[in-house]
């Protein structure tokens, strides 16, 4: 197990229109290896051992 | 799915999946892989350390600290109806697990397995380095025990398992649960229900 993040407070789907927000701080499309990306960025997750 | 037996996340993230896909109208088209990620590839074979004193040494933080931190992801996977205990739990490289799920997964019962191992680990403290609990958890999961061992005494599914892992870090992961639909969309961490339904939905479509 890892670092436990805290729950994402909202969800938002990271889609053609976030990406071509100006400005905005959102994940590009296909940023995971040419996929479609959907969900928060800061969803809880374990990486690096760290889950907390 | 990616996923490592010892991830907390990935227990809770599999529960809203599933509860997903029990609200999904074509969910009966849905195969689901189960595929293999370590989140500590360098912790030693054949060492055994309690979760707590783990985690206190990489953040430097006291046992009651890191027990006050665990006490957050305990009230989310309550939640999922799912009883963590940390308490007693033991960290061990989950190599040879994974490579058990692969024959399970050879065998049809790859969530079976993916299932029984992350509950043995997350909710009954149980270690998961030691070939005797994995036989018999192997035989519960459904798996011919002469087999299981043979497996776990050998080195076969270590391929497998690499390969998962690879494929993970092409595809951008950097943690788990990480799921991918129909090589298209991603979705990465223990995401609301919602999000999941939203993938599903939308690879369909796409299919469609």
């Amino acid at each position: 197990m890892g670092v436990l993040s805290s729950e994402p407070d909202r969800t938002r789907e990271q889609g053609p229109e976030a990406a071509a927000e100006p400005g905005g701080n959102e994940a590009p499309l296909l940023a995971l290896g040419g996929l479609v990306t959907l969900g928060s960025e800061d969803a809880p997750a374990c990486s690096d051992g760290n889950c907390l | 799915m990616w996923s490592d037996i010892v991830c907390p996340w990935c227990y809770i993230g599999k529960r809203r999946l599933e509860k997903a896909l029990a609200g999904f109208e074509h969910a009966d088209e849905v195969e689901l892989v189960w595929r293999s990620f370590q989140l500590d590839p360098a912790f030693p074979k054949g060492v055994r350390e309690p979760v707590y004193d783990s985690l206190a040494k990489k953040m430097n933080a006291t046992r009651e600290q890191v027990r006050e931190m665990t006490g957050q992801v305990k009230e989310v996977a309550a939640q999922e109806g799912l009883d963590y205990e940390f308490e007693n739990a033991v960290m061990v490289n989950t190599f040879d697990a994974h490579r058990l799920t692969h024959l399970a997964r050879e065998r049809g019962l790859g969530g079976e397995a993916h299932e029984r191992l992350m509950r043995a680990q997350l909710v009954e403290a149980r270690v998961l380095d030691d070939v005797d609990t994995l036989v018999e958890l192997a035989e519960e999961i459904g798996l011919d025990t002469g087999q299981a061992r043979t497996v776990l005494t050998g080195d076969a599914y270590t391929a497998e398992v690499e390969d998962d892992i690879r494929t993970a870090q092409q595809l951008g992961a950097t943690g788990v649960p990480f799921f991918v639909m129909d090589r298209a969309f991603g979705v990465s961490g223990a995401q609301p229900l919602e999000v999941f339904a939203a993938a599903l939905e939308k690879a369909h479509t796409q299919q469609a």
